[in-house]
């Protein structure tokens, strides 16, 4: 039998700093300055009608993909949800909103981007989801094991110390200079689209409460299922099953009531679904 | 309207005199540099086998030294899930690094006469649940005679050395210097062994809901659980009740996303939810490299 023994893991470990140098963007974004006021909205909608259309469908969709055409329905009434502002005086307001869908990735959730422009309707872009589900491809996550002996070399950690530096100098210097800023505020929607959609429910995440950072105004989270008790018609009690979503939003830019009414129109899409075909 | 210095002192303001001069080693805790990105994930866990493992137990040894708790399944569990997940068993340091500690030492928060204290059970992982029910009352009851003595003295030195109070403020930046600058402070910060994973449990207050910055940002997460629901459910078409405890994990987003930490979250449920195969059982050393779990 070994025993468990595992050593201080540091940057300097290989792979813990292969790791965390990944995440350098993500570190960077999440700095104080880059916070945005995030609120947390949360309502249920019910699955009944949903369940009944998505399976009946000629090509059945997940729920992720149907909850993406709820969402880029909602975003027709009102597009400043995926705008996208950097907390100075860029707001960009799409015509046509590239919806970013976080894919699991190990250690790390990637972002699948699906073009606003490419794909305008609602159930389109849910078809192009579920299709693309399956080419996702697989990352390897970075295995979490008990701690390595093993150093990186001097030469190594000189070379990562120095791509590190780079990158957070040009961060900052990204961030005074103006067109520099404005070129980088360019590609945040090609990379993680103008709004992000999480399913958390694959891993039975019954309750959650996210942060915002900028550019990014909202994004809207999809939890497990949940069963509601209530009493039927006939007086017996019966169960049904509700989706629950939470909208993250940046409360500076967007007033709670603004924020009430498009996560309704969202559980409104779910609610009955047909009003999406409705729309062609 | 009522000029604000003609509104009368609160009720028992006497009392509560010399309240701030206690807390203020805690408001400095609370600086901007100390503040993290926190996210939350909760899910509801089925406690009828901790349930039926915890009676059995306290039948077999009803000692009220060794009388075990929900909390004691809990950390045993937290512990357990711990072991394959050793990110989150991890400190952050300056300049974007981790450290990740060398033993799992689960730090639970006490309420202690108003004023919230920590105790840690070392090598939590390595101790049987009924060892960690002994320590952990052991630890609860030393620490209510201990804090009592040093808020005394606190007291005292407060009345005594007025600056002391002015200075509180610089005590973590001196730490720092110390541990940065200090061959001997180094060391000393690497061997405490101040808790690298928290559990708290404001459930045992009645609280049924709570999102806030529960641990600073050196730790990488706290488990919170809250209090124990009946969540109404159909089974074979009659209305039945199961108890379902909410427990959620905060973590610091710096260090993961969403799924990493539903991972842990799903490992801590599992040897909840199946207690007597993963927590009452004799604690075996895991394999290194063996995949049974892991992430």
């Amino acid at each position: 039998m070994r025993t468990f023994e595992i050593s201080f893991w540091d940057r300097d470990d290989p792979s813990l700093s292969a790791m965390l140098d990944e995440r350098v963007d993500m570190l960077a974004g999440l700095r104080v300055p880059n916070f945005a006021a995030g609120a947390n909205l949360k309502m249920t909608a019910p699955m009944d009608e949903l369940n009944r259309w998505r399976k009946n469908r000629k090509h059945p969709l997940g729920i992720t993909a149907s909850v993406a055409a709820a969402l880029r329905w909602a975003l027709e009434s009102d597009g400043l949800f995926a705008s996208l502002f950097d907390g100075r005086d860029n707001l960009l307001v799409p015509d046509n909103p590239s919806i970013g869908v976080g894919v699991d990735a190990g250690n790390a959730a990637r972002i699948m981007v699906v073009s606003g422009e490419e794909y305008s309707d609602p159930l389109d872009l849910a078809d192009k989801i579920e299709a693309s589900k399956r080419d996702i491809p697989t990352i390897t996550p970075v295995p979490f094991s008990p701690g390595s002996k093993e150093k990186a070399s001097n030469f190594a950690k000189r070379k990562r110390w120095a791509k590190m530096v780079k990158q957070e100098l040009q961060e900052r210097f990204d961030y005074l200079l103006p067109p520099l800023q404005k070129r980088r505020f360019d590609t945040w929607a090609s990379q993680r689209g103008h709004i992000q959609l999480h399913n958390l429910g694959t891993h039975g995440v019954q309750e959650f409460k996210g942060l915002l950072r900028r550019p990014w105004v909202s994004m809207l989270w999809v939890l497990e299922k949940d069963e509601i008790v209530s009493p039927g018609d006939s007086g017996e009690f019966v169960s049904s099953p509700v989706l629950p979503l939470i909208l993250v939003y940046a409360q500076e830019l967007i007033p709670v009531d603004r924020a009430c009414t498009f996560l309704s129109k969202v559980v409104e899409a779910l609610t009955d679904p047909k009003c999406l075909e409705d729309r062609r | 309207m009522t000029p604000l210095k003609k509104i009368p002192p609160s009720i028992g303001a006497d009392r509560l005199a010399g309240w701030t001069d206690k807390r203020m080693l805690y408001i400095h805790g609370f600086q901007h540099y100390m503040w993290y990105p926190n996210c939350c994930v909760q899910k509801n866990i089925e406690l009828t086998e901790a349930d039926i493992l915890r009676k059995e137990m306290n039948r077999e040894d009803p000692d009220p030294g060794s009388r075990v708790t929900f909390n004691h399944i809990i950390n045993k569990a937290v512990a357990n899930a711990l072991r394959h997940h050793i990110l989150f068993n991890s400190k952050r340091t300056w300049r974007d690094t981790y450290l990740v500690y060398p033993h799992i030492d689960i730090a639970n928060v006490v309420d202690v006469e108003g004023m919230a204290t920590q105790i840690v059970i070392p090598d939590a992982d390595k101790l049987t649940l009924r060892q960690v029910a002994q320590l952990s009352h052991r630890l609860v009851s030393t620490r209510r005679v201990t804090l009592r003595h040093r808020m005394s003295r606190l007291d005292n030195i407060f009345q005594t050395l007025p600056l002391f109070n002015k200075l509180a403020w610089a005590f973590p930046f001196v730490n720092r210097v110390l541990r940065d600058y200090s061959h001997k402070g180094a060391i000393e910060h690497l061997e405490s062994r101040p808790g690298s994973f928290l559990v708290t449990n404001p459930g045992t207050l009645g609280v049924q809901d709570c999102k806030a910055m529960l641990f600073f940002g050196f730790r990488m997460g706290c488990l919170r659980v809250m209090a124990i629901e009946q969540k109404a459910q159909i089974v074979d078409g009659k209305l039945g009740f199961k108890k379902v405890l909410p427990t959620g994990l905060d973590y610091d987003q710096r260090i993961c996303d969403a799924p990493a930490a539903a991972r842990l979250l799903n490992e801590i449920q599992r040897n909840l939810e199946d207690p007597r195969r993963y927590c009452a059982g004799p604690v075996d050393e895991p394999e290194i490299g063996s995949d049974e779990g892991g992430a």
